[in-house]
Parts: C-alpha cells; sequence; structure tokens
C-alpha cells in the first residue's frame, strides 16, 4: 500500500463539467472537421461556458444503463460509491450527443442524405438506450444560410429532417463552414450548455426520487451516495450553491452511520472526499472561515476514528494527507486572491501534515520493530485486489486479520521533507520566522534519519545562528546535538570540533557528565585518534563513521583547521584589552590577553598569539611552548578560573598617529604532531553571548567576593580592541610674546620663545607658523606672515611659513623668533605656532628617534586702529551742502583712535584729485602726533573747486593717506599707510562773489577799514544795488547805499572804514547786496561768502601798532586749526583740561597768500 | 519560562532590549519537554505581530493579556505581555476543557503579580533568569490545580 | 510611597550617606550624582513594574509619558506633573512647579547648588521606569528657582 493510495482521485479534485460527446466529426482526415473541432477546444477561456467535449466515433458505445431498480425493498448496498461513479458521469455518460453531418438545404440527393442523418441519430439513440442524454444534431453547411424565413426551402427541409430524425426543433443546428466560424460555435455550445443544464436538472430529480423508496435501517449508506450524486450533478450543472448544501448533508449523514472494523476506512476515505469538496466550494465561494471551520469539525470527527491499532500508521498518512489537501486548497485560494493572516495561513496545515507523515513513520517503524526489519514487499501485493480496481472507495479488497506486511521503503522522507518545507515557504510569507526555523530544524531531523548527513548540517547550521542571537539555549543545545552527530557520522573534522566545543561551552544545557565525555572526544581528535560515536546513532552507521574517522587520521597529520569562533558560544572565553586607549611613542605599548573556559577539564593550549593590524608587532604578542618557554600551567587553562597573558612590545616611530587594532586572536590547540585547531577570534574577542552577559553583569548588584591578589574578574574586563600610538611628550616650551589686539593692516608683531627642558640636544628644530589651517578660507588671502619685519608684507606672503629650520637646541638653551603678521581685515584668527624636533632615545634597549612636537594656538582679533571722518564746511566752519566754484571751502578730516595701543601718526598726506584745487600747499598738520585710545584729531584743508563743466554736479575730492604704526613698535617696523578715498561733493557756480578784506580785530575807537570786492562772474553786466545797516557797535564811513554797475569778469572794490564803539564780538554792520538783473540771487546767499562778525579789543595804552595796515587780510578765515579734543567722560576730561586747549599754530604768512 | 503540569506548559521571556531569551520556563517532566520549548518559542511570532500591531489596528487591544495565541492539533497557546514587555505564555493540552479564557487570563495574572514581587527583589537583576523560590512554588501550585 | 515624609526622609539621608562615604572633590561630585541616579534607576524598573500591572498597554510614546506625569508621579510624589510639553520628536520637558524633593529646601535661588544631587535620584527613577517600559532615554533636571523644577527626557531611538 503505497502512500498514494490516499491521493484524492483525479475525478475528485477536478472542477466538474458538463460533459458532450461530438460525433460524426473526422477530425483527422477532414480539414473542415478538424477547424471545428479546433474551434472547440481552442482558447476556452473563463468565458467560454463550462463543457468538456470529446469526439466520439459515430458509433461509439455508452456505457449500458442498468435497468433501474423498481424497490430498494431487497437491496442491501455493498458500498457508498463506487469507483467508477464520478469517472462516468465526467467522461463516459454525456449530457447531450451531437451528431455533426454535412447537408445543404440545396443537396441534389436531399432524401438519401435525410434517411442517412436519420440513421446516424438513431445509432445514437439505441446506444443510450435508458438514458436521459440528448441528441442534437449540427448540419455543417458550405453555404451561408438566408436570413430565417427568406429561404423557403431550407424551412420546409428543416422540419423535414427534424421530423425524420425525431428531433424537435431546437435540437436541430446549423453550421455554416465561412469565415465566422468561431463565432458560429460560441453560439453553438451556448445552445448545447442549456441541454446538459436539462439534463443534469432531470438526472438531480431522478436519483432525489429514489429517497421515497429508502428506509433508515438498511439503505443508511445510500442516503450518503444519493446526497452525493446530487451533489456531485449540481457540481456538474455549475450550481455550486446547491452542491455545497447537498454535501453538507452528505457529510453529516456519513457521520451518522455505525462504524466498525470492517467499514472505518470506507468511511474515512468518503468523509475525506466531501470534505474535500465542501472546503473547495466553500475557498470558490469566497468563505474561507467556512472552510476551515468545515475542516477542523472533520479532523475532529476523524482524528479519533484509528480503527485497528496495527492500523494506526495508515491514519496518521490519512490524517497527513488530510491536511496536505487543505493545505493545497488554501494556497490555491490565495493565489486566486484570498488574504491570509499570521495564524491562519496554509503553513499551519503543510506542518501539520508533516507531523502525521513523521507519526506515520513512527508508527510503522513501532510494528516493524524498526528500520532494521524492512520485509521485502510481497510479491503479488496483498493490497491490490486481483482486477486492479476495487469497486467502491475505501474498501479493503482482503479480509481483516490477514497478516499486514508492509513496505515501508515507500515510507517516503521526501515526502515529510516537502510538506516541511512548504510549510516554511508559506511561514516565511506570514512573518513567522521562528516558525521557519523550527520547520526547518524539523526538515534537519528528517535529512537526518534519512542519512543525508551533509543537508541535514547545511539546515541545522543556517538556523543555529538564529537560536544563538535569541539566547533560546535549550533549543540551540538539542539542535547542536544533532548536529554534532552529523559531523561525527561523516567525520568532518571541522565541524565536529566546532559544535564539540559550543556543546562543552557555558550555552550548553547538557549535563556535566555527557560535557565531559565530549570534552575527551575533542581530546582524542586533537591527538589524531577517532572519538567515540555519540550515544543515538544509528549502529551501522557509525561502522562506516569509524572507518572515516581512520582514514581522516592517517591523511591528516600536521593538519592545521581553523575555526571562527566569534559568531557560537566556544568552551574558551577570550577578550583582549590593550592597557590605554593610546600610548605615547617612548613608553612599550601593552596588551593583555585574557582566557577563560567553562569546560569541566582544563584545556591545554600550545599557542597563543594575537594579530595587529601592523603585522610587525605580531611576533611580540605570542605565547608558545617553545620561545620564551613559560611555566607548563601557564599553557592550561584551569576551569572557571581567568588566566591573563601580557604583552608588551615598542612601537615603531612610523606608527605614530596611527592606529593599532587587534585584529584577531588565535589559540591553538594540539600539537604538531597530533591535529592542530586555532581557535580564532576576530577583534578584541568576544563571542555571541558575551555582550549581553558584559550588559547584565554591569547592572548586577551582585557583591562580587574579593578575589586573591593578581586574580581577576572575567565580569570586570572590558574589551579595548586599538590604541593610537601617539607622538612622545614634548619637552620644550613654546611663549608667544605679543600686544593683542593686532591693528589693520599693521605689521604685528609676535616674538617666539622657544625653550629646550630636554636633557639631550633637539635636533632639527623646525618651526611652522601662522594661521591655523582649517579656518575661513578668506582669512588666508588675508593673512600674512613674515619673518622680515622690516617690510611690508604684500599678497606675495603665505598666511603659514612651514618648516622653517631653526638647528639645534641644547639643554636649557633658549631661542627666540619674531614673527610679523599682517591682517588686513577685521576679526577673530587663530594663529598656531608649531615646534618639531627630533631626539634619540633608547626604550627597553632599543634606539629609537622620536619626533616630538609642541603646538601652541593663540587667538588674536584684529580691529580697526582709526576712524577718519571727513567733511566740508565753508569758510565760517558753517556746514556745507555744496561747494561754489571758485569759493574756497574748508575740507575738515577727524582722525578718531579706536586702538587700544597709543597710535603713532607718522604724518598724513592730502592727494587732490584734478577736480581740486588747494588754496595754499597742503601740509600734513598732525605729524609726529601721538593719540592715546578715544582721542582725536582733526586736520583742515582749504580748498577751492576750480571752474567745471557745465551740467556738472558732483566732483571727486581725491584721497586721504595717513601713514601711522603702533607707538610701542620700533623704528625698522614699517609705517602703515592707510589711504582713505574722500567723498564726492557738489559743485555749484555763482554769478556774483563777494569777499571782504578785514583785519583779524579791531580796537575801540580806532578806525577799521574794510575793503569789500565784487565779482562779477557773468559774461553780462551786473547792475549791484549795494546798501550798509546802520549798527550800534559802529559808525563808519563810507558809502551807505549805492548803484553800480560791474562789467563781466571785473571786480569792484568797495572800501569802508568801521568806527567800532564797543569791545567784544560784534556783529559787523550788515552789507546788503541786490542783483538788479538776477533778483533770484539774493542777499543772503552772497552774504554767506562775508564775515558776519569781528572781536573787537579794548584800546590799550601803548602805541596803536595795529596789524590792521598790515593787512591780515585773510583772518576771517583760518586755514590751519589743530585741535586735540578729549572724547573721554566728562571726569576723565576735566583732568586732562590742558590738553583740550585748542594747539594754534601761528599762522605763516606765506600760507595765507591768495592766489 | 514554562511550567506543564498534566498538559500546562508556561512560559515567559523577556523583551529587553528587543531580546526574546527565557527567563522562567517550567514545565510537567515528559518526552516532549524540547517539543514545548519549541511550541513557546514559535508562539512568540504571534506575540511579537499582536504587540507591534498596538495603536496600528482599528480594533485596538489594549489589554495586557493576548488571549489565545494560535491553536495546533494538541496544544493551545495563550500570551499575556506586560507593559515592560516581559512575555508570559501558557501552552494547554487541547483536550484539557476545563481552562477557559478566564481561568486562563487569572492564571496570568497570577504570574505577573507573582513576576513583580520578582522585579521588587533586591537580589534579582533585571534580565537574569528567575531563581526565585516563591516564584517557583507559585507555579507549582498553579500547575497542580489545573491537573 | 507608604508615607511621604519618610520617603523624604529617607532620600535625604540617602543624599547624606552617599556623599559622605565618599571622598573630596570635583570628580567625587560627579561620581555620587551617577550612584545617585543609579540608584533611582534600579528603583524606578521596580517601580514601574508594580505601578503597571493593572494599566491596559500603552499606545505609543506620548501614552507612556502621559504615564509617568499623572500615576507615576502621583503614587512618588502626591502630585502630578504640572505641564508636558513635547517637539514631537524625542523631547519631553515635564514640569514640576512644586517639586517634592526640593520644596523644604528653598523657595528662591538660595542653596541652588545644592540641587543638583537632590534631582538625581529622581532622574534615574524617571529614566528606569522609562527603560522598563522599553523606552531608552537620558534623562536630565534643571533647576531655576526652587522649588520648580524642570525634567528633560530626551528618548534614544534604537
Amino acid at each position: 500500500m503505497s502512500p498514494a493510495q490516499w491521493d484524492l482521485p483525479p475525478e475528485l479534485c477536478c472542477r466538474p463539467m458538463a460533459f458532450v460527446a461530438l460525433t460524426g466529426l473526422d477530425v483527422v482526415y477532414n480539414a473542415v472537421h478538424r477547424a471545428i473541432w479546433d474551434a472547440f477546444c481552442a482558447n476556452r477561456r473563463a468565458d467560454r461556458v463550462p463543457i468538456s467535449f470529446k469526439v466520439l466515433p459515430g458509433d461509439h458505445e455508452y456505457p449500458k444503463c442498468r435497468t433501474k431498480r423498481t424497490s430498494y425493498e431487497w437491496y442491501i448496498p455493498k458500498g457508498i460509491l463506487k469507483t467508477g461513479w464520478m469517472n462516468k458521469h465526467l467522461n463516459l455518460v454525456p449530457a447531450l450527443v451531437v451528431l455533426f453531418y454535412e447537408l445543404d438545404w440545396d443537396e441534389p440527393q436531399w432524401k438519401e442524405k435525410q434517411s442517412e442523418c436519420a440513421t446516424k441519430v438513431e445509432i445514437v439513440r439505441t446506444s443510450l438506450q435508458g438514458r436521459n442524454t440528448k441528441v442534437a444534431v449540427v448540419l455543417i453547411q458550405k453555404k451561408t444560410p438566408l436570413p430565417p424565413g427568406e429561404d423557403v426551402m431550407a424551412s420546409e427541409r428543416a422540419a423535414a429532417l427534424c421530423n425524420a430524425c425525431d428531433l424537435s426543433g431546437k435540437s436541430l443546428f446549423v453550421l455554416p463552414h465561412t469565415d465566422h466560424l468561431v463565432g458560429y460555435i460560441i453560439r453553438l455550445e451556448n445552445a448545447f450548455y442549456e441541454h446538459a443544464q436539462t439534463y443534469y436538472y432531470t438526472e438531480i430529480r431522478r436519483v432525489k426520487s429514489h429517497k421515497e423508496f429508502l428506509n433508515k435501517t438498511t439503505h443508511q449508506l445510500l442516503f450518503v451516495r444519493h446526497q452525493f450524486k446530487t451533489a456531485f450533478f449540481s457540481e456538474l450543472k455549475q450550481d455550486t450553491q446547491n452542491a455545497l448544501k447537498y454535501y453538507r448533508a452528505a457529510y453529516s449523514l456519513i457521520h451518522e452511520l455505525r462504524t466498525h472494523e470492517t467499514n472505518i476506512l470506507e468511511i474515512k476515505t468518503m468523509a475525506g472526499f466531501i470534505n474535500y469538496k465542501i472546503c473547495r466550494l466553500c475557498f470558490q465561494h469566497n468563505t474561507p472561515l467556512d472552510a476551515i471551520a468545515q475542516f477542523r469539525k472533520h479532523i475532529d470527527l476523524c482524528k479519533k476514528k484509528i480503527g485497528s491499532a496495527e492500523l494506526a500508521f495508515e491514519h496518521a498518512a490519512w490524517m497527513s494527507k488530510q491536511f496536505q489537501y487543505f493545505g493545497d486548497l488554501f494556497d490555491e485560494a490565495i493565489k486566486l486572491g484570498l488574504t491570509a493572516i499570521q495564524t491562519q495561513n496554509p503553513g499551519f496545515y503543510y506542518q501539520q501534515a508533516a507531523h502525521y507523515a513523521q507519526e506515520r513513520k513512527r508508527l510503522a517503524f513501532q510494528l516493524c520493530g524498526g528500520p532494521e526489519a524492512n520485509l521485502g514487499y510481497p510479491a503479488p501485493d496483498p493490497l491490490e485486489t486481483p482486477t486492479g480496481i476495487l469497486d467502491f472507495y475505501g474498501q479493503r479488497a482482503w479480509r481483516q486479520g490477514h497478516q499486514i506486511s508492509t513496505c515501508f521503503k515507500l515510507v517516503s522522507q521526501e515526502l515529510i521533507i516537502a510538506l516541511l518545507s512548504n510549510a516554511v515557504a508559506q511561514f516565511k510569507k506570514y512573518k513567522c520566522p521562528r516558525m521557519k526555523s523550527r520547520l526547518m530544524v524539523q526538515m534537519g531531523e528528517e535529512y537526518y534519519h534519512t542519512k543525508d548527513y551533509a543537508k541535514a548540517l547545511k539546515l541545522l547550521d543556517y538556523v543555529m545562528c538564529d537560536y544563538r542571537t535569541e539566547r533560546w539555549w535549550g533549543l540551540l543545545t538539542s539542535i547542536l546535538g544533532t548536529a554534532l552527530r552529523c559531523s561525527y557520522l561523516m567525520a568532518q573534522v571541522k565541524d565536529y570540533v566546532s559544535y564539540s566545543m559550543e556543546l562543552v561551552g557555558r550555552a550548553s544545557m547538557l549535563r556535566e557528565d555527557q560535557k565531559s565525555r565530549i570534552q575527551k572526544n575533542v581530546a582524542k581528535v586533537l591527538k589524531n585518534e577517532p572519538p567515540e560515536a555519540e550515544p543515538d546513532c544509528d549502529p551501522s552507521a557509525v561502522k562506516a563513521a569509524q572507518a572515516l574517522w581512520n582514514e581522516r587520521g592517517s591523511q591528516a597529520s600536521g593538519e592545521d583547521l581553523i575555526l571562527e569562533v566569534q559568531d557560537s558560544v566556544p568552551f574558551v572565553q577570550c577578550k583582549a584589552r590593550f592597557l590605554h586607549p593610546s600610548f605615547h611613542l617612548d613608553v612599550p605599548v601593552q596588551l593583555h590577553v585574557f582566557l577563560l573556559t567553562d569546560s569541566p577539564h582544563p584545556v591545554r593550549f600550545s599557542k597563543l598569539c594575537v594579530s595587529l593590524s601592523n603585522q610587525d608587532y605580531n611576533q611580540y604578542c605570542v605565547v608558545d611552548s617553545l620561545g620564551q618557554a613559560p611555566a607548563q600551567e601557564d599553557m592550561c587553562l584551569v576551569p572557571g578560573r581567568t588566566h591573563r597573558y601580557s604583552f608588551r612590545f615598542v612601537a615603531r616611530p612610523e606608527d605614530v598617529g596611527k592606529k593599532i587594532e587587534i585584529t584577531g586572536v588565535d589559540l591553538m590547540l594540539g600539537s604538531e604532531n597530533g591535529r592542530c585547531i586555532f581557535l580564532n577570534w576576530r577583534g578584541g574577542g568576544g563571542d555571541a553571548a558575551s555582550s549581553h552577559e558584559a550588559l547584565q553583569a554591569t547592572r548586577s548588584f551582585k557583591r562580587r567576593g574579593r578575589l586573591p591578589e593578581n586574580e581577576v574578574d572575567w565580569d570586570t574586563v572590558s574589551i579595548q580592541a586599538s590604541t593610537m600610538i601617539i607622538s612622545r611628550v614634548p619637552r620644550i616650551s613654546v611663549q608667544l610674546h605679543h600686544e593683542p589686539p593686532a591693528l589693520n593692516n599693521e605689521m604685528y608683531c609676535m616674538m617666539v620663545t622657544i625653550q629646550s627642558h630636554e636633557d639631550i640636544v633637539a635636533r632639527d628644530l623646525k618651526l611652522t607658523a601662522g594661521l591655523k589651517p582649517g579656518q575661513d578660507a578668506n582669512l588666508s588671502h588675508t593673512t600674512h606672515v613674515t619673518l622680515d619685519g622690516s617690510k611690508m608684507c604684500d599678497d606675495s606672503h603665505r598666511a603659514l611659513l612651514p618648516d622653517i629650520p631653526m638647528g639645534d637646541l641644547q639643554p636649557q638653551e633658549k631661542m627666540e623668533k619674531p614673527l610679523s603678521i599682517r591682517c588686513s581685515t577685521t576679526g577673530p584668527r587663530i594663529f598656531l605656532v608649531h615646534v618639531a624636533y627630533t631626539v634619540d632615545t633608547c626604550i627597553e634597549g632599543r634606539d629609537i628617534v622620536c619626533k616630538c612636537h609642541k603646538d601652541e594656538t593663540v587667538t588674536i582679533e584684529t580691529v580697526v586702529p582709526f576712524e577718519v571722518a571727513v567733511k566740508f564746511v565753508s569758510t565760517k566752519f558753517e556746514h556745507l551742502e555744496h561747494v561754489f566754484v571758485d569759493v574756497p571751502f574748508l575740507l575738515m578730516t577727524d582722525i578718531l583712535s579706536m586702538s587700544p595701543w597709543p597710535l603713532h601718526l607718522v604724518t598724513s598726506e592730502l592727494q587732490l584729485a584734478p577736480t581740486m584745487a588747494a588754496v595754499d600747499q597742503p601740509a600734513s598738520q598732525v605729524e609726529e602726533v601721538v593719540l592715546q585710545t578715544g582721542e582725536s584729531a582733526s586736520e583742515c584743508f582749504c580748498l577751492t573747486c576750480p571752474p567745471v563743466h557745465h551740467g556738472t554736479t558732483g566732483v571727486a575730492s581725491g584721497q586721504y593717506v595717513m601713514s601711522w604704526k603702533r607707538k610701542s613698535a620700533n623704528a625698522t617696523i614699517p609705517v602703515v599707510n592707510t589711504v582713505i578715498t574722500l567723498p564726492h561733493v557738489a559743485v555749484e557756480t555763482i554769478p556774483l562773489y563777494v569777499h571782504a578784506d578785514l583785519p583779524s580785530f579791531g580796537r575801540v575807537r580806532e578806525s577799521l577799514p574794510v575793503k569789500y570786492h565784487i565779482q562779477n562772474r557773468t559774461a553780462i553786466v551786473q547792475e549791484v544795488e549795494m546798501s550798509v545797516e546802520p549798527s550800534d557797535a559802529f559808525m563808519f564811513s563810507g558809502l551807505k547805499q549805492v548803484r553800480l554797475r560791474i562789467l563781466p569778469g571785473t571786480e569792484q572794490d568797495m572800501l569802508y572804514n568801521f568806527y567800532p564803539l564797543m569791545a567784544g564780538y560784534q556783529m559787523l554792520p550788515l552789507l546788503n547786496i541786490n542783483l538788479l538783473r538776477l533778483p533770484a540771487v539774493s542777499g543772503q546767499l552772497l552774504r554767506r561768502f562775508l564775515p558776519s562778525r569781528i572781536f573787537i579789543k579794548v584800546t590799550f595804552n601803548g602805541p596803536a601798532n595795529s596789524g590792521i595796515e598790515s593787512g591780515a587780510r585773510c583772518w576771517s578765515y583760518p586755514s590751519l586749526i589743530l585741535t586735540v579734543s578729549q572724547r573721554r567722560s566728562s571726569k576723565v576730561l576735566r583732568q586732562k583740561m590742558g590738553r583740550t586747549v585748542p594747539l594754534l599754530c601761528p599762522p605763516s604768512p606765506n600760507r595765507l597768500s591768495r592766489r | 519560562m514554562m511550567t506543564m503540569l498534566g498538559g500546562e506548559p508556561f512560559l515567559l521571556v523577556s523583551k529587553q532590549e528587543q531580546q526574546n531569551y527565557p527567563l522562567y520556563i517550567r514545565s510537567v517532566p515528559s518526552d516532549s519537554e524540547l517539543k514545548f520549548h519549541y511550541t513557546v518559542h514559535t508562539s512568540l511570532d504571534v506575540v511579537e505581530e499582536k504587540v507591534s500591531a498596538v495603536g496600528k489596528v482599528i480594533v485596538d487591544q489594549r489589554e495586557l493579556y493576548l488571549g489565545l495565541l494560535y491553536p495546533t492539533e494538541d496544544y493551545k497557546v495563550y500570551g499575556y505581555v506586560t507593559n515592560s514587555k516581559v512575555k508570559f505564555v501558557i501552552v494547554v493540552d487541547s483536550s484539557n476543557t476545563s481552562l477557559r479564557d478566564n481561568e486562563i487570563r487569572s492564571m496570568f495574572r497570577k504570574l505577573h503579580n507573582s513576576f513583580t514581587d520578582v522585579m521588587c527583589n533586591p537580589f534579582y537583576n533585571p534580565g537574569d533568569p528567575i531563581q526565585s523560590k516563591v516564584f517557583d512554588s507559585m507555579v507549582s501550585s498553579m500547575m497542580v490545580q489545573t491537573c | 510611597m507608604a508615607d511621604e515624609a519618610l520617603f523624604q526622609f529617607l532620600h535625604n539621608e540617602l543624599i547624606q550617606y552617599v556623599y559622605k562615604s565618599s571622598e573630596q572633590g570635583e570628580m567625587e561630585n560627579a561620581r555620587c550624582i551617577t550612584k545617585l541616579e543609579n540608584m533611582g534607576f534600579r528603583v524606578g524598573q521596580g517601580l514601574i513594574e508594580r505601578f503597571t500591572k493593572d494599566t491596559a498597554r500603552f499606545k505609543d510614546e506620548l501614552d507612556v509619558m502621559k504615564f509617568i506625569c499623572k500615576d507615576f508621579w502621583t503614587s512618588v510624589f502626591k502630585k502630578q506633573i504640572d505641564n508636558l510639553r513635547t517637539n514631537h520628536q524625542g523631547i519631553y520637558v515635564l514640569q514640576d512647579n512644586k517639586f517634592r524633593l526640593l520644596s523644604q529646601l528653598s523657595a528662591g535661588k538660595q542653596y541652588l547648588e545644592h540641587a543638583p544631587k537632590y534631582l538625581a535620584f529622581t532622574c534615574g527613577l524617571v529614566r528606569g521606569g522609562l527603560a522598563n517600559l522599553g523606552v531608552k532615554s537620558i534623562v536630565t533636571a534643571e533647576v531655576s528657582v526652587m522649588p520648580a523644577c524642570k525634567f528633560q527626557v530626551m528618548i534614544q531611538k534604537v
């Protein structure tokens, strides 16, 4: 009995479709017939009616119809459903037989043809004697038929044909063999479908009609049979709703049957069939929950129907199939658009199917006394009936109690594995990673049982890490156990050792004695001896394995096996750490490796080596029995004790600034004459469990017992897998002397003082100084550094001077280096002074050249040294909106010191534009002046503006250049020239210009001659009306009121003799000027050019030596005023009052001369 | 943690730092103990899914008790997750009809209460396996009760 | 908390003890604060286990924070947090206008420099509570005028 016994018959699993037989078609030799048949078969998509067509010969013998029973009174059914029944109605008994016949309406030999056709129909009818199958005739015609009613002959002959064949008009069809064949065929088959529907409807009625003859006592089986048949016909009729109803009825009826040993199989089989149909229809109706509920009910009802205990294996196989088919149905429905969920997906059913398949295998082994007791399959298969086919589904062909001799070679492991892998695929899809892992374990175990150890290992290995990361040690241990057996049986040395080590380690849940046994086996492997067999292994397999191990042993002496243990939990733990995160070059690098074993027995190793990122150091980090020959006990790890191994080495100078990393730790077990196994930890050690353990340890409030001296608590050790080599600590001092802030554009002096505190000569001193790199890119363009402070820096100088050689420095020697920095923008800058040198030292007997360096950085702010304000004023110091052509005015500059340091103004210079002219020689008035913070200096220049082109409104004034340096700067420091561009000024012309000559002061009662010059600057004669207004302070002589003409370009002088009556500042008598031709030019405007007041002194006794005659004519507009004023607070102002007095330089006549 | 008496295994798993390792497992000693471990482990798939669905699904399950996780042929697996993400799982024999939802719920409450006491024990380091005798005896009594 | 006075006295003694058993120096102050914070962490872990025993499952992070502000705070300090603010990006500010552990200390800026040690335990308490609910965080406190106090919780995304 093969497992295929439980495969559902194909006629049950297919979708029932109406069966229509086509006769009279010669599809082999007749092309037209072939085309017709193809049109029926081809492209049967979902939109075509569900019919299954078959071509049968015209004289085909249909199954004989047995004479219908008129009474069931004495009838005792032998079974529920005959094995041939479904097939009969699907494939043998048609709902409709269609006779194809070539006949045109205008056939000349109509009569003969008609009777031939009638004969053919008759043959079919005879064959279908007793059945309700309909017959239809299709006339294949060459001509396109005329519209109905037009062809009189056609209708006549059609009627005649129907008559002859005993057909209703609805059963006669015409198929013109023209271009539109497919269209005609589709119409034809729709008509066939209707006929078929009617047929199945009558069949249902017929089966139902039997019911009244039945009684409950003897015909229970028939109740089931009839419900099943009704349902099946309904399906053929495509009435799935009713089909479901009938199947459900059949299902409940079947469980009403009394079960006993002989019929239990039949009941289960039929229940399985009906259940399948119900579930299938439920999924089809998109009611998956109904399907699941039905299936659960089915399983619950059938689970206990085991029957004879010896046949339990058979029951398990049946259960397995039930689950598998349901899984298939479910999966099918999902493919058609159903959504499954995590807790309800086909995977569960496949899993269960696999479970029962395994159960079946177990039970079968039990029955036979183990797989060894395989009996040959009995020659005449006792499970097969002599005819090969049983009469009823689910009945046995032999009597119960016959010896059950089953062949278990056919117990298909592949089936179990296939089911499991189906389930894996499903669980993967529905986010059940753990379920998936579990099933993979089962698959692995299944492979193990089939002795496919390689596949088993592959699967187990795959899931192992999942269990490791989830820290489910119990499950991991179980998987490792199976894996260990696999590797033993295959004599895979590497895997064997690797699994053993994990099983001995702390993650393993094995008992101490089991661990001990495994550890001893590892020891044997190391000695190149075959290990003891694992318990529970198949004895024959063990025998083969032992041979393999012996073979391995003879081949592989001195074989090196490298085991990566990072991702497992091996029995030796490792943590490596550098003592410090960084080491100076002149200090030996120190490194500790800690080892701890959890095995039951001590572990002896033969070599421990650390690999570092720079492999040159590896030689210093080795413990082995050859080299320094450490004590024997050092090479033996005692369980539970933390062992520490220290290494030290001197780093190479070229590694300064580099990271040294531990890339791996290797522990060699075994020896050269046996087998060597290297445990390799990547990086600084640790394994799959260690990080969590470390975390828990840090949180633990457990009090650690006091450990004896030089012993370490494992949990307190942390891994430090890398360290930096940094340069030796410099023993020099670097000091910077300077006076911040820097002034914009000045040559800022910084003195670098380097002093050595080394005990030996510091060689090759190199200084790098300047702007620290990595700041704003613009700063490097506006900062210039030079060693030569006597010349002004320009853009050719760099912002950073690298590697200035400074020679050697003796112990305690001091060295100075001045730096000059020019900053052309304000703001903060970070300057770097880097001094590098080398010294020769000796560390642990090794001479090394140490490069040391010392960095100093300083932030220097650059500020504006002074601000210059420029203004234009009239000769009377009145603010000017614009200046007049050829009229003198004053340009004033105010220099305000912003520098915190005293500022030495060396000189200043006015560089006039061509559009400006100086009235006198403009010389600097601030030369050699020193300004303190907040003090200001002013200069004043008398200028005129030469005539401009008509229409020009503004002219350039030129530039003002300040030459300065800080007062503290020594003489070699160059002077800074700061150029200030003077503002443009608006220019206007005036038609008449008036100015006066008068002394700088007068005396009471002494004559004061005043001469007014009136200048006509127009090209026409000007009539001028002048008058002098009387004043209380003066008497005067001269023309009080006059009208005069002034020729173009000429000047008229008017002389008055004023006679002051009062002392002090007095208003001069007002001079009114009216231009009769130009009333727009008011006297007000002109009066601005004239002095309005004069100082009158009291007469003194001395001779009236007057400057009046000597004619200091221009006193009214002092060309030179210098003031030094305080802008500090009033308190300071009062203290320094002395300085606030204007410093008046005596006017030198040559400067006063007019053009 | 898994306890099993007459077919009732329990489990409790902690989810500290997204981990799912067992803090306590007890079961009635039997041949199929390993199978229970697997059953409990696989049930975590459903627990994780249910917990992560909180706040997302319209039918918002805010109760700590997660109910029946999934049915197998032989066992019923129930789940419970505390606010501190500690997971309790109880596995019951399918044939045991005396334990209904309410009984299971109250068993979980008892477990949770007892676990809270463990957490408040100064000698217990959260995240370590539970080795409390009081907890043990509580679980034992519960197992005996359901026998 | 059985009795608030008892808790306050115990808390005060705890600080006294931690500080007295340490040596002097700047480093030591930081170490004491860390010690107190760690104590709070463990207490918070245990407390939250107890307090959340009968609450519904938390919907999200904000739900957890609300629980801390209301139920947790009330259980420990007999009052709710007065103001909870968040930037919805993992920063929460819990403001207590009259923080129980500072209320007997000062009502102004006096002793302001002593405030940190009286807040460390509570910071740990909050951090431990949150950690046990699966929310990793950094908790800091800020005082400008006692006894008002702000706790800032910065959630660390995994």
